[in-house]
């Protein structure tokens, strides 16, 4: 059950950068970060497998996950956002979370083999104002990157909780500990279901009206 | 292996910063409930601004109408009517005068009686203009046949007029807007658009009476808003919203001039 949910969400993500990928081309630059960060991610997937392959503890890679997808919802969010407060908010915010992040680690190169808290509430948590910036903009403007502007809001509410409780879980017994990281795929899949919806209503349609 | 043991200063700050990110998050929620409230309100009020403007616009519009029709009346009562009577009076007094011989008599009366025959006319004809008696008896279609029978002879100008429509005599609040409308038009196609053949129809198009006004005169450019602020546009314009109808206007400069609306 739980290596099924895992793979399955593995294939809804490959999918996922498969079916953006195709549609690459002529898109804006909101788009095309957002097809970068599906290629990131996956890499972060692979790379953890190959690490657990190899019997390398693969929690290093957790460091990747956040602050790269920190960075990179950054940027496609600041592409998004057309009010200069918000936008300024998401300048800082980058600048601020990726120096402290880097004396952190200057200071205390061991916490690189640990869940950082501070690493993956300060990142969730922006990300999370930084899709609200989206939906308050949404409101009386049309309505882009909905779907996965809702799939990243869920994800990161329900996920930050479940990581901020890694360390402890790490160790718990193997079977005990399953039991959040099975919760965990289960919204990965729910995530990505938000993502492949919003391909299918944003640019699947668009893409036969223009072959007519 | 080792035991694993957690450590309580580990789950404490697991358990502090579960605590803030659960109240930031509600924090962040509550923020966009507010200003989301915040700005759909603001959206309300300047579309009910919006709103109230173009009713002080219409109102306007009626409010400079009626001055204008009164300072009409007025001016066609003054010069067609009292001016006579004016005369009509100093000759009454003439007759009243002593040594009057009989031809003299004769011609004041014959005065009296062609100014007053004038007078009455006059009045018959401004209150024909203000409501014509035949529209009044005999409905909208007999209305528009006689105005379009009244342009025909008293100015240059050919009139096409085609009805496939059996009007409600219920309904004749309603057809004196169409009947306004369609004046307005006309008085514009001859005083602006200089024409010389008008046609119109009306048509029942799956049960949405619809009017065709179109005329071969030198038009305006229909794109440039400024021709839309006019009195009588607005004023048509009303008049369609009572009509709960819709109006489309085209025209092109030297291409003529084509309305239809829906009634």
């Amino acid at each position: 059950m739980h290596s099924f949910l895992i793979n399955f969400g593995y294939i809804l993500l490959l999918l996922n950068f498969i079916l953006f990928a195709i549609k690459f081309p002529g898109k804006n630059i909101a788009y095309k970060i957002f097809t970068f960060y599906l290629f990131v991610i996956i890499c972060v997937q692979i790379g953890a497998k190959i690490c657990l392959l190899k019997r390398i503890p693969n929690l290093f890679l957790s460091h990747v996950y956040f602050i790269g997808q920190f960075a990179i919802l950054s940027l496609f969010y600041l592409k998004l956002v057309r009010d200069q407060f918000q936008q300024k908010v998401i300048k800082i915010g980058f600048v601020l979370v990726l120096s402290t992040l880097i004396i952190q680690y200057g200071l205390k190169p061991e916490m690189f083999l640990k869940f950082n808290l501070y690493e993956i509430f300060i990142t969730s948590f922006l990300l999370i104002i930084y899709s609200v910036f989206h939906f308050y903009n949404m409101l009386d403007d049309v309505k882009e990157f909905y779907f996965i502007n809702m799939g990243i809001l869920l994800y990161l509410f329900a996920s930050t909780i479940l990581f901020l409780i890694g360390n402890l879980t790490a160790k718990f017994s193997k079977d005990l500990s399953m039991i959040t990281w099975t919760l965990n795929a289960f919204l990965v899949i729910v995530n990505n279901l938000f993502y492949l919806y919003e391909w299918k209503i944003s640019y699947y349609k668009k893409a036969i009206t223009n072959s007519n | 292996m080792t035991t694993k043991t957690i450590s309580e200063s580990e789950i404490v700050a697991t358990a502090i910063f579960s605590c803030v990110s659960f109240l930031l998050m509600g924090l962040v929620l509550i923020l966009f409930f507010y200003f989301s409230r915040k700005k759909i309100t603001q959206k309300e009020l300047e579309k009910r601004d919006l709103e109230i403007q173009y009713q002080k616009e219409q109102l306007h519009a009626i409010i400079v109408t009626q001055e204008e029709e009164r300072k009409r009346i007025a001016q066609d009562l003054h010069d067609d009517i009292s001016s006579k009577l004016n005369i009509v009076s100093l000759n009454t007094h003439l007759l009243s005068a002593p040594n009057l011989t009989e031809v003299e008599t004769k011609e004041i009366t014959d005065n009296i009686i062609s100014l007053t025959t004038k007078a009455l006319e006059n009045s018959r004809k401004i209150a024909h203009n203000l409501l014509p008696p035949v529209f009044e008896k005999f409905g909208l279609s007999a209305g528009v046949e006689e105005l379009c029978a009244e342009f025909e002879s008293s100015k240059s100008v050919k009139v096409f007029y085609n009805n496939e429509i059996d009007f409600d005599e219920n309904d004749i609040d309603r057809h004196l807007h169409v009947f306004r409308i369609l004046q307005e038009f006309m008085n514009n196609s001859l005083r602006h658009g200089k024409a010389s053949e008008i046609k119109i129809s009306f048509l029942n198009n799956n049960g949405v009476s619809t009017c065709n006004y179109e005329d071969n005169g030198i038009g305006f450019d229909s794109k440039n808003s400024e021709n839309q602020k006019g009195l009588g546009m607005k004023n048509i314009d009303s008049r369609i919203s009572f009509l709960n109808g819709t109006i489309q206007i085209s025209s092109e400069i030297n291409k003529g001039f084509i309305a239809n609306f829906t009634f």
